[in-house]
């Protein structure tokens, strides 16, 4: 093989390379990106949740934020301990709990209606993690240690954002110690 | 020395290579399989599923971190008028379209950058629940840099791209099943500065 072609040929292999090694790990280096920046800007620690204000383009932490919903965030690691997470059943607006893999995968969700039918409790456990506690919750299993949590209250009446705001506060979660 | 002069350079142009490519690929209009069109609309029926392949979730989590899955919440973008043309806060729009067979819904503007375009009013969308309807249960929704009287999301003073989101929570089995069967809303372009 002449030299010039033996040269192509690797500059063509090693790009393949770079090109699918760059697709593959942007999803996590974004969620790590977003999840350090939510902690830092916020001023929070893991496996807590962190109520956000109604959204506004002066206080964006990721793209593409809905303005109609309240969040509440939680940048999670169960690596050591699960998480219990205790959600709101509103009557009359909507709300979910979702939970995101390290690669951004929405690996559980879960809306006010389902949490109304089976149970307000979740219990989020680390991959491959058993849990002999008792309650009533039912349990998820993480596909990554780490990850972010994700709830969403509907703003159904912008006359009524004190109601809205106290159901967001409703979340709560916290290690299982 | 010459010759680790030559495989520096080779893997100097591999890496600007690959990455660029990836780049150029991630922002090529993505209407592979996994997204369905109507209209002016597209939706990525794998947004936030595990099921999602490399590109569609490096996509997503480029312009839409932290999707819900299709069975929650089904979303629509559109970066276009209904005649193919690129959204400008340049232009005047008229977004028409009657109630979607969802749970809740809203249409949302972002700026070039995915983000909420600054506005006094901190107006950014119109949903299911604050949408002032015609007589006919039609909805419009003007999106312009100069006010409307009705269902008005400034799109700014700054020149630049929009991006348009429709979002359907809870979305009825139908679409869920058939996302471009829906009868999504029109974006019409009014007039240009």
């Amino acid at each position: 093989m002449k030299v010039w072609m033996k040269s192509t040929v690797i500059t063509l292999i090693l790009a393949a390379i770079f090109h699918i090694v760059t697709v593959a790990i942007i999803p996590d280096v974004i969620m790590a990106f977003v999840s350090k920046k939510a902690l830092h800007s916020l001023k929070a620690s893991v496996n807590t949740a962190i109520h956000r204000p109604r959204i506004t383009d002066d206080q964006e932490t990721i793209v593409m934020p809905c303005p109609d919903l309240l969040y509440t965030i939680c940048v999670y690691d169960v690596s050591q301990k699960p998480l219990r997470i205790k959600a709101p059943t509103p009557k009359d607006t909507y709300f979910s709990v979702a939970m995101y893999a390290a690669n951004t995968d929405n690996f559980f969700v879960v809306n006010d209606r389902q949490l109304a039918n089976d149970g307000r409790e979740i219990l989020l456990i680390n991959k491959g993690a058993s849990y002999s506690g008792s309650g009533n919750f039912r349990v998820v299993e993480a596909p990554t240690s780490k990850g972010i949590i994700l709830c969403r209250t509907l703003i159904t009446d912008e006359n009524r954002m004190e109601d809205m705001i106290r159901i967001q506060h409703q979340v709560t979660i916290a290690e299982v110690q | 020395m010459k010759t680790a002069l030559k495989y520096l350079c080779i893997l100097l142009i591999a890496f600007f290579l690959g990455i660029g490519s990836a780049v150029y690929w991630l922002a090529k209009s993505p209407l592979d399989s996994n997204w369905v069109k109507k209209g002016a609309w597209r939706t990525n029926i794998l947004a936030g599923s595990e099921k999602s392949g490399m590109y569609d979730r490096a996509r997503i989590a480029i312009a839409g971190l932290l999707a819900l899955n299709k069975s929650e919440t089904l979303y629509y973008i559109a970066d276009n008028d209904d005649s193919g043309e690129p959204l400008r806060a340049a232009c005047d729009y008229r977004i028409e379209g009657k109630d979607l067979d969802a749970r809740w819904w809203s249409v949302t503007v972002y700026g070039r950058t995915y983000f909420l375009i600054p506005n006094e009013q901190k107006r950014y969308s119109f949903n299911r629940n604050n949408i002032t309807r015609d007589t006919d249960d039609h909805f419009r929704i003007h999106l312009s840099s100069k006010p409307k009287e009705k269902n008005w999301i400034p799109s700014g003073q700054k020149d630049q791209k929009l991006h348009l989101t429709l979002r359907l929570y809870n979305p009825s089995l139908g679409v869920v099943e058939n996302p471009s069967g829906s009868d999504l809303p029109h974006i019409i372009k009014e007039q240009c500065k």
